[in-house]
Parts: structure tokens; sequence; C-alpha cells
């Protein structure tokens, strides 16, 4: 199963990913300046939020425990059997948006002129997420759940070495992790 | 490597290409691929252009994030002021060709230029035009308290200043028409070549030109990159278009290239990777040393052997005024006419526009005359065609298109002028000569997105304004195909 990871170290906020999200999944002219003349105006389903010193780009984080499966009233919430995603069948969704409270993420919006709810589903009918291919930094990234101990192994290591050069230039360790 | 029929229709610059692609060197097409997409906000004209440091503050075009800038301007303020901002650009570039670091001359309009300017300002009771335009558009841009309409109508004021300049900057007026060598064939075997690029001083030139030719050698010797560089009975031989300038450099066949204001940086930086030297002009090195210079360099480099057949045209004049489009008659004295003109542009295939373009206003009928870029791929292409080349009268490229609005208004014939149709742009002076050239009455399209499109209102309004003096600056929210243009210059 692939999902997008979101590396906060290289999230500039630029919003890239949400103009691009919302240009080749909502809009039906597939073209930014043409999305931005249509009406209803399109949605994206990442949405970039946090403050300048740390934007974050949030989007489904797809949950292994799904609330929101549960809270589907018509069962249009379902979970794709082969990619694992958590995916909305609009046809069934009769934008009631039970599913947008119970998100513990808050990334599952409604969108009121269309009378449905929206979701990432990770673009599955593309090889990359739209937003992973127009992030100008690679923020964001497709992994595999597979790979996410090593990437986390990664991190863990950087956040070490980290600490070591401070404790090294001001002194205990403690001090820092305090 | 599969898309580079997609990057030029030329057949040397592909496999240029090919050859670039193998040694690891970057061009410019590696740069736009690489910064794809570029900014949604800027393209749109949502990026707050203000002097301000309260920001940066954008509009998002989708309504569900910030609507107001954080001084609480509006979406069609900061599209206008984007708008205000790329002419005051554009008038600032003509300006500094007028002033070529001199004081700030006052601006002088030329009598039929004059004559149209006067007529534009007089329907709305507009102040005439000054050197105060610049400065009042740049406190207007210091803080957003004017409507988007107060903006829009300084930017066309500006746009016009911008015609004032170019015609006021542009010094050849002592001809009617200078011969010009283009295409790659201009490159003759291995030779010591010193390029030029941007607009290097006129003095400098001259004196390469002068002591290359004591040597006895050809004058071909001192070839340009796409820039039109005027010596005293010629222009420099144009080997390439600006968009086909690193790859001239990436063949080697190029031993020093010589700077002036306006080379891209690339291309400096191309010659470093190549160990190719770089002169600018603000060396202030003599012409002999630069040329023993050049001679150096050809002992320690091997050019590719792509020029032997390359075509080279000749016999080209380029036209300096806009008498010698009217009274020697080159325009005829009837049939509707289309200018084409502008710069290479890495969004779409280098040619392919302006040579598809020109095939079909000819069919048409049209008589052609281009400046820029597009004169250059009309004329390289129509060369290599087995057919006969496309009839084109090329223009001189400071004053480009306005040399033919005056040459016809001062005849009587403006209605014959269908259309100028920018295939692509480089510069802000040449979007705000656009629109400079719309507000006097013509019909004038772009070719490649500029960023108003963030607001409907001020697009709307743009129009309007520009249709009150019967002219309009088409443009596109893609880049425009073929058959837009051609249904667009066929049926006003």
């Amino acid at each position: 199963m692939k999902i997008i990871a979101v590396h906060l170290d290289r999230c500039t906020g630029c919003k890239t990913c949400e103009l691009y999200c919302a240009t080749e999944r909502a809009s039906n002219s597939k073209t930014l300046l043409k999305a931005v003349q249509e009406h209803p105006l399109p949605q994206a389903r990442v949405r970039v939020e946090g403050s300048n010193e740390v934007p974050v780009a949030l989007q489904c984080r797809q949950c292994q425990q799904a609330p929101c499966l549960d809270s589907c009233l018509t069962g249009a919430l379902m979970r794709d059997d082969d990619s694992g995603m958590v995916v909305i069948q609009e046809n069934n969704c009769i934008g009631c948006w039970t599913c947008t409270l119970f998100c513990p993420y808050g990334v599952i919006y409604p969108w009121p002129e269309r009378k449905i709810a929206l979701k990432c589903d990770r673009c599955l009918y593309m090889e990359v997420p739209v937003c992973v291919d127009v992030c100008p930094t690679r923020a964001l990234e497709l992994i595999d759940v597979d790979q996410y101990e090593e990437l986390l192994r990664k991190k863990r290591a950087e956040t070490a070495a980290d600490l070591l050069i401070k404790q090294k230039v001001n002194g205990t360790l403690l001090l820092d992790l305090v | 490597m599969e898309t580079i029929h997609l990057k030029t229709v030329d057949h040397i610059s592909q496999e240029l290409l090919r050859s670039a692609s193998k040694q690891g060197l970057e061009l410019s097409w590696d740069r736009f691929e690489k910064l794809q997409p570029q900014d949604g906000f800027l393209r749109l004209g949502l990026s707050c252009p203000f002097g301000c440091l309260q920001g940066p503050c954008r509009i998002d075009p989708f309504g569900r994030g910030a609507q107001k800038g954080v001084c609480g301007m509006g979406q069609d303020e900061m599209v206008a002021g984007m708008f205000l901002r790329i002419c005051l650009q554009g008038a600032m570039e003509a300006l500094a060709a007028v002033t070529a670091g001199n004081r700030t001359p006052d601006i002088r309009f030329f009598s039929t230029l004059g004559e149209m300017v006067s007529r534009v300002l007089s329907k709305d009771d507009q102040e005439d035009l000054s050197m105060d335009d610049i400065f009042k558009s740049t406190s207007m841009l210091q803080r957003p308290s004017s409507s988007f309409r107060t903006l829009l109508s300084q930017a066309l004021r500006l746009s016009l200043l911008t015609l004032g300049l170019q015609e006021q900057g542009d010094t050849v007026t002592d001809t009617d028409s200078k011969p010009c060598e283009i295409g790659y064939g201009t490159i003759l075997n291995q030779s010591t070549r010193i390029a030029l690029s941007g607009t290097p001083s006129a003095v400098l030139v001259g004196a390469l030109d002068q002591e290359i030719k004591k040597d006895g050698e050809n004058s071909r010797l001192l070839v340009s990159l796409g820039d039109w560089i005027v010596l005293e009975d010629s222009f420099v031989p144009i080997t390439c278009t600006t968009g086909e300038s690193e790859l001239m450099v990436s063949s080697g066949a190029i031993h020093l290239l010589v700077t002036g204001p306006d080379t891209e940086p690339g291309l400096i930086h191309l010659c470093e990777s190549m160990n190719i030297p770089v002169v600018s002009d603000s060396d202030n090195l003599a012409a002999g040393d630069i040329w023993l210079r050049a001679q150096r360099s050809l002992e320690s480099r091997s050019q590719l052997d792509l020029f032997s057949d390359a075509p080279i045209i000749q016999d080209n004049q380029v036209l300096m005024s806009g008498n010698s489009i009217t009274q020697q008659e080159r325009l005829g004295n009837e049939g509707d006419i289309a200018i084409l003109g502008g710069s290479d542009n890495p969004q779409v295939s280098l040619g392919n526009l302006p040579v598809a373009l020109a095939t079909k206003l000819i069919d048409k009928k049209f008589q052609l005359a281009g400046w820029g870029d597009p004169a250059l791929w009309v004329l390289k292409t129509g060369a290599l065609s087995q057919e006969q080349a496309i009839p084109i009268l090329t223009l001189e490229n400071v004053q480009g298109p306005l040399h033919v609005v005056k040459g016809l208004e001062s005849e009587g014939q403006m209605q014959r002028l269908k259309g100028i149709c920018f295939t692509g742009l480089k510069s802000c002076q040449e979007l705000a000569a656009a629109a400079g050239l719309a507000c006097l009455g013509c019909r004038v399209s772009v070719a490649t997105p500029i960023p108003i499109q963030g607001s409907s209102t001020v697009i709307d309004a743009l129009s309007e304004m520009l249709q009150s003096q019967g002219g309009q600056l088409l443009h596109f929210d893609h880049p425009a195909h073929v058959g837009e243009l051609v249904e667009w210059f066929t049926n006003p």
C-alpha cells in the first residue's frame, strides 16, 4: 500500500499542491488558467495549514481504522481492496457530511456547491498523485508503507545526529532536550 | 530524447540538442522542465506585486483561502497591479535604451506617433504623457489605494509611453534598410569566432568588426546569437534565434562570448562549463585583446561538423523605417497585412507557431511582415524548405511593428492591417508594447498566457478600455493554436 508522506522540513507552504489538486481532480478543463474561471470553483483535496514557520500539507491519512468509513450513512465511503485507499463514490454521497465530523484530521471537506464530500484518494488512477508530482521542493513523496519504517529510521538517525552536534556545541544533551 | 522534435522544428537544432544531451550540458529546456509547474499564483497574477513588506500575500483563486491581502486589497486590484507592474517594467526597459547611462530625458513623440497618441489621450481627456508617469506608477505601486480601473488606466498610459521611448531610443534613422545574413549557414569552417549576446556597446562591436577585418578575415567571424546588432552598414550576422543561443554555444563553434546587458545567465554558465572565455562589455577590454583571446581559445577546442549544409539567407534586407515600407511600396497598395513578432519561449516548440502561422497566412493572401525571433524562424525555415521561401518583410527589432503602423497611418491605410501577433514573449517591454499598440487602435494578439488570468473582472475591463480606442489585446489561457490565430486574423 502506497501513501503520501510529508517531509515537514521541506514544505515551504507555497500551496502549489492545492492549486494543482483542485485543477486536476475537480475541474472540467484540467488546466489551471481555465479552472479558475469555472463555476463552481474547483476544490482541492489537499490543504496547506500551519504558519510561516511550520507549514503542513494535509490530506487524508488513509487510516487503517478509519472512523469516516463507520460514519458514512450511505456506504459512499469504502476501502478499495486493491490499493487499500479509502475512496468516496460520489454518486452515492448525499452530502450529509457526517464523515467530515468524524475525521480526526479534518481532511474530508464539504463541497456544498456539488453537494458531496471531498477527500484525497491518492489519485488512484494516476501513477503519481498530482500533489506529489508538482511539489517544487519534493516535500510530498509517495512511499510504500513497507518503506515507512526505513524512512522513520532515517529521521531518527538525523534527529540523533542533530542532537549530538548541539550537545558538542552547548554542553549537556539534557539541557537541549529541556 | 523522445521529446526533441517537440522542442524545435529546426533539424540542425535537434541534432545539437542530442549532442548537448550526450555531453551532459544543461540547457534552457532542462531548466524549464525542472521548474514545472511554474508558480501558479504568479501565473494568474494573484501574487501581490505591490512594494510592501507585510506580505508576501497571495489570493486563493479557488475561493477557500485568503481573498484579500494583509492590507485588505482584493483580487481585482492585485491582478491590475500586476499588469501595471509589468507595463512599468516595460517602460523602464525602453527608457534604459534611451538614457544609456545619461540623465533621464524628456519624452518626445515624433509626428505620426505623436498624433496617434494625442488622439488616444484626448478621447478620455487625459493629460499628456511625460516621464512623471513613471514616477506616478511607482508611487501607485507603493500602496494599493487605487481602484483596479485606475491601475489599468495607468498601465495603458505606460504602454503608450513605452512605444514613444522605443521610437526615441531607435537611433538608426539614417537609412531605409540594412542587409542582414541569417542562419546556421553563417558558421563557416573551423575559424576563430566571436559571438555577441544581449546589447553590447556599439563602440565595442564596431571595434571588434574593424579588428577582424584588419586581419583580412571574413566579417562572419563576428556573429550574433539572436540579437539584432547594428554595424555601420549592415547587421552583425545572426546565426540563430535567441531560443537557440545555448545550442549554438554547445556546438563548440563559438570561441569567445561577448556579453552586453540582457544576456541571460544560463548562456554565461554554459560557456563557463565548456571553458569558453566570456568577456563583458563592461570589462573595458580592447578589441585587439578580445580577438587574441578568441584565437587562443580556438586552439584548444573542436567543433561539431553540423553546419556544412546549413542554409544561409544572404539577400535579406531589414527595413529600418516606416517610409521604407510604404513609399517603396513593399507592402503594395492593397491587400491585407499581418505582422508576426516577439521572442522564442520554451513553453512552445521553437519555430513551430511562427512558421505554421506564416504559411497559413500566405495561403490566405496576406502580406507578411515580421520582427524578432518569429521573423528569423520564417526566413530560416523558408530557406530550408524545398518549396518557395515564405515572403516576409523583416522589420528592425527596436520599434518592430511600430514601423508598419506609422507607415500605414501616414498613408491613411490602417484598415489594411488585420493584426499584430506576438507569438511569444520574453520581456515586459514586449507586453507593454503589445498593450500600447492595442491602445493605438490595432488588433493585437499574444499567443502565450499573460499573468492576468486570476480576475475575469480585470480581463473584461481591460478589453473594454481597449475597445473604446478601437483596439484589442487578445490573450489566451493556454498556448494558442495556429488555427485560433488564423481564425483571428481572417475574421476580425
